[in-house]
C-alpha cells in the first residue's frame, strides 16, 4: 500500500520548486520594472492589487479530521457565513490555495496531510485550527498515534488555539492570514525565486 | 406510476420546496457579519484563561496551592513558588494556551477563583510560541496579539 | 462478443467530501456495481483508552468529549459518569439527574441535526445543510450559557453536573423547543416528498432484520430495521423510567427509514426535555465526591443510547486514582460494519446515501 512518503533515503520531501517556464518572461518584467525609475511605484501598486485579490478570495479545502471541522462546518454555514468573505469549500487540493487542518492529525493521517498539501498549487496557505492541529493539545502526553502539531508536516501560517476554537475564531484567524496575504512581496517573491532557479540551472 | 403522475408528483415537490425557501428568504436573517458585529458570548463562557488583578490589592488572587496544575488533564500549567510561609512569592506561572483543552477544571478546583475565563477567544497567531502565556500575559486577561480584521475595513469607533 | 471488462479498484477516502470525517473506503466495482467494499479505519485513532489509564477518573470526564464521538459529548460523558458511580456507589441527586437527561437529549437533536445536514449535502440538498446548522446554533448558544462550551462542555461530573442552569434558562429551552418543532414539518416538506431524495434514499441500502441483529447494529439503524429496541426503555438510566416517550421503528430498513426513524426521536427528545423540564425538581445537583476519588475494586459495564446507538462503557478499577482499564463499546463501529455487509449489489452512486444514512463518526468507530 502507498503511504503518500517519498522512498527510503529521500529524507523528507524538498519543497516544491515554483514552475520556472511560466515564470520567466515575468520575472524579467519585474527585474527591468524594479530598476527602473518609478518602477517600483507601479510593481507595488500592481502588488497590492494582485494581493488584495488573492486575500479576498481564499479557497480552502475542506478537510474535516476531527471534531474542529464541526466547528469549521458551523463557520460555513448559516450563522457565519464565510462565502461572504470570498472562502468557499473546495473538495479537491487542485482548486484549493488554503488547508484548514481541522482536528487532530494521527499519525496514519500525516502523509496523507502532506501529500494533499502538495497537490495544492503555489501560493499556498495552511491555518491549524485547534490544539491538536496546533501542538497535540489534549493528545500530548500518554499517548502514541496523534502526532504533535501538524506543522511536523506541513508549513503552518496561522494558528488557531481553542477545543474547539469558535467559528469567529477560526474567522479571525483567516483575517489573520489575509493581514498577511495583503503584506506580501508576491510579485517580486517570485521573480526572486525564477531567478534563483535559473542561477541555479546556469 | 404514469409519466403523467410522475410529472405531477415532482411538479407539486418543487412548488412545496421553492415555496418554504421564499417564505424563508422574507424571514429575520440570521447571519453575524463577524469582524464588524460580534455575538456576545455568555459570562460562562470558556475562553481565554487569566489571573485577573483584584483591583483591592493589586494583584492576582492566587494562593499557591498548586491544585489547578494537579487537576490539569492535560498538563498545561507550570507553576513555581519561592520563598517560604508568607513570602511566598510566584516565580512561574506559565499556561500553554495551545495545549489547554478548555474544560475548566482548573477553574472548578481553584479555592481562590484566582484563575477564571475570560470571554476572548481571538487568539490566534502566527508564531506557536507566542501561545505560552506567561504571569504577566495572564494577568492582563488579555489576548496577546491585536484583533485582526483582515481586508474589511477597521471602523473608527 | 461481449464486453471485456474489468474490475476496477476505487479507493474512496481518506479525503473525501461526504465520508464525514477520515473513512477510507476500498472499493471493489463491476463497471457501476459494488462487488466488494473493504473499510480501512483508523486514520483517527486517538488511543483514548490507553490515555484514560493514565489520567484521574476526574480528569478523563474531559477525554470522553474529545476522545470518543465528539458529536455527543454530552452522552459520552454521562456514559462515563453512569459508570464510575455504578463502580464508586456515588448517588447522583434527582436534580442532576433531570438535568442531565435534559442535555443528553438537547444533544441528541444537535447531533442528529448535524447528520441530517450533511447527508443534505451529500445528497445534493445545499438547503438543509444552512437550515439545521441555523437550528443547532441556537442550541448551541442554550449550551453555552450553561455548560460554557459549544461542542465539547465538561460539564458532567462524577455525582451530577458541575454548574445549575442559570435563572431564565429553563424558559428559553421552552423556546428553542417551541421554535424548533414547525422546523422538522419544515425538514418533512422539503425532503419526504420529494421525488428525487425518494430515487435516491427508498429502497437503498436495506438492511434486514436480522442481518441488523447479526452485525450488532443499534441505535436507529436497527430500528429502521424494525428491532423496536432502545437502551433507555429497555434497561432505563438516569430518570428515563419516569419520561414518556416512544420509540420510532421502521419495517422497511433502507436509507428512507433511518431517516425517518431519526426525524422522529428528534421529536420525541422534545417531548422529554418538555417533560423533564416540567418536573425538574429543586435541591442538589451534585454529590460530593472528592477530587482524588478511589472507587473500589471492581469492574463495570453501563449501557446508554446514545444517538448513534448503544454506547457501552465499561470500567475496571484495581482501586488506584486512575482506571486500569476502560473499553468503551462504540455504536459507529459495530454500525459500519453492518454497512459493508449490505452494500454489495448497490451502484457507486448509492454508497454516499447508504454511508450517510448509517451516520457513523470516525473519532468514535477508531477511538
Ligand atoms: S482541538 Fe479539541 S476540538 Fe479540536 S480536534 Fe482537538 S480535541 Fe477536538
Ligand atoms: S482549562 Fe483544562 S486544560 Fe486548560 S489549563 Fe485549565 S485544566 Fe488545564
Ligand atoms: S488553584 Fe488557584 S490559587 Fe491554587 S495555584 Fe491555581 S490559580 Fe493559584
Amino acid at each position: 500500500m502507498s503511504t503518500g512518503m517519498p522512498p527510503a533515503g529521500t529524507g523528507v520531501p524538498a519543497e516544491p520548486q515554483p514552475r520556472r517556464t511560466q515564470l520567466g518572461p515575468l520575472a524579467q518584467v519585474v527585474e527591468v520594472l524594479d530598476s527602473l525609475p518609478g518602477g517600483g511605484l507601479i510593481l507595488t501598486t500592481v502588488e497590492s492589487a494582485l494581493n488584495w485579490g488573492r486575500a479576498s478570495s481564499l479557497w480552502p479545502l475542506t478537510f474535516g479530521l476531527a471534531c474542529c471541522a464541526i466547528e469549521m462546518m458551523a463557520a460555513f454555514a448559516s450563522r457565519f457565513d464565510l462565502d461572504r468573505i470570498g472562502v468557499i469549500p473546495r473538495a479537491t487540493p487542485r482548486q484549493a490555495d488554503l488547508m484548514i487542518v481541522a482536528g487532530r492529525c494521527s499519525i496514519k493521517m500525516a502523509p496523507i496531510v502532506r501529500r494533499l498539501w502538495e497537490q495544492m498549487p503555489e501560493p499556498r496557505y495552511v491555518i491549524s485550527m485547534g490544539s491538536c492541529a496546533t501542538c497535540g493539545g489534549p493528545f500530548f502526553y500518554d499517548n502514541y498515534s496523534i502526532l504533535k502539531g501538524v506543522d511536523q508536516v506541513v508549513p503552518v501560517d496561522v494558528y488557531v488555539p481553542g477545543c474547539p476554537p469558535r467559528p469567529e475564531a477560526l474567522i479571525e484567524g483567516i483575517l489573520k492570514l489575509q493581514e498577511r496575504i495583503k503584506k506580501e512581496p508576491f510579485l517580486r517573491r517570485q521573480a526572486l525565486a525564477a531567478l534563483d532557479g535559473r542561477a541555479g540551472a546556469r | 406510476m404514469s409519466a403523467a403522475e410522475r410529472v405531477i408528483r415532482g411538479a407539486a415537490a418543487l412548488g412545496t420546496g421553492l415555496g418554504l425557501t421564499f417564505r424563508t428568504m422574507l424571514r429575520r436573517k440570521v447571519t453575524v457579519r463577524y469582524p464588524v458585529e460580534k455575538l456576545p458570548t455568555s459570562h460562562r463562557f470558556h475562553g481565554l484563561l487569566s489571573l485577573p488583578i483584584d483591583p483591592e490589592t493589586g494583584k492576582d488572587r492566587c494562593i499557591i496551592c498548586f491544585q489547578c496544575e494537579r487537576i490539569c488533564p492535560d498538563r498545561c500549567i507550570h507553576i513555581e513558588a519561592e520563598g517560604k510561609g508568607k513570602e511566598r512569592q510566584l516565580s512561574r506561572f506559565d499556561i500553554e494556551m495551545d495545549k489547554c483543552c478548555y474544560c475548566g477544571l482548573c477553574v472548578e478546583v481553584c479555592p481562590t477563583e484566582a484563575i477564571v475565563f475570560v470571554p476572548h477567544y481571538e487568539t490566534s497567531t502566527y508564531n506557536r510560541a507566542r501561545l505560552l502565556y506567561s504571569h504577566d500575559d495572564l494577568n492582563r486577561a488579555a489576548p496577546k496579539e491585536p484583533i485582526a480584521t483582515g481586508i474589511v475595513a477597521r471602523r473608527r469607533p | 462478443m461481449p464486453l471485456r471488462t474489468e474490475e476496477l479498484l476505487l479507493n474512496m477516502g481518506p479525503q473525501h467530501p461526504s465520508t464525514h470525517g477520515v473513512l477510507r473506503l476500498v472499493v471493489t466495482l463491476d463497471g457501476e456495481n459494488i462487488t466488494d467494499v473493504r473499510p480501512d479505519i483508523g486514520y483517527l485513532h486517538s488511543s483514548v483508552e490507553k490515555m484514560m489509564e493514565h489520567r484521574t477518573y476526574v480528569q478523563n470526564v474531559a477525554l470522553t468529549d474529545r476522545g470518543m464521538d465528539y458529536l455527543i459529548a454530552l452522552n459520552n460523558e454521562a456514559a462515563y459518569c453512569l459508570a464510575v458511580e455504578a463502580l464508586a456507589g456515588v448517588e447522583v441527586p434527582e436534580r442532576g439527574r433531570y438535568l442531565r437527561v435534559i442535555f443528553q437529549e438537547l444533544n441528541r437533536i444537535a447531533s442528529h441535526l448535524v447528520w441530517l445536514g450533511t447527508w443534505g449535502i451529500d445528497l445534493g440538498a445545499t438547503t438543509l445543510f444552512l437550515w439545521c446548522f441555523r437550528e443547532r446554533e441556537r442550541e448551541l448558544d442554550l449550551f453555552e450559557q450553561v455548560t460554557g462550551g459549544r461542542l465539547h462542555h465538561v460539564y458532567f461530573r462524577i455525582g451530577g453536573v458541575y454548574a445549575d442552569v442559570p435563572d431564565g434558562w429553563a424558559g428559553a429551552c421552552r423556546d428553542f423547543l417551541e421554535y424548533f418543532l414547525p422546523h422538522i414539518d419544515e425538514y418533512h416538506q422539503l425532503l419526504t416528498q420529494n421525488p428525487i431524495f425518494e430515487a435516491r434514499t427508498r429502497g437503498v441500502g436495506v438492511i434486514g432484520r436480522r442481518e441488523a441483529v447479526a452485525m450488532g447494529a443499534s441505535g436507529p439503524v436497527a430500528r429502521a430495521s424494525g428491532i423496536a429496541y432502545d437502551v433507555r426503555k429497555a434497561v432505563p438510566y438516569e430518570v428515563y423510567d419516569r419520561l414518556g416517550f416512544d420509540v420510532p421503528v421502521q419495517a422497511s430498513g433502507d436509507c428512507f427509514a433511518r431517516y425517518l426513524v431519526r426525524l422522529e426521536e428528534m421529536r420525541q427528545s422534545v417531548r422529554i426535555i418538555r417533560q423533564a423540564l416540567k418536573d425538574l425538581p429543586a435541591g442538589e445537583f451534585r454529590a460530593r465526591v472528592p477530587v482524588a476519588m478511589k472507587p473500589p475494586r471492581g469492574e463495570v459495564y453501563v449501557r446508554t443510547e446514545s444517538p448513534r446507538g448503544t454506547l457501552g462503557m465499561y470500567v475496571v478499577s484495581d482501586g488506584g486514582e486512575s482506571p486500569y482499564r476502560v473499553k468503551i463499546r462504540a455504536p459507529s463501529f459495530s454500525n459500519l460494519y453492518a454497512l459493508t455487509e449490505i452494500m454489495r449489489g448497490w451502484k457507486i452512486a448509492d454508497i454516499i446515501a447508504i454511508l450517510g444514512s448509517i451516520d457513523i463518526v470516525l473519532s468514535d468507530v477508531d477511538r
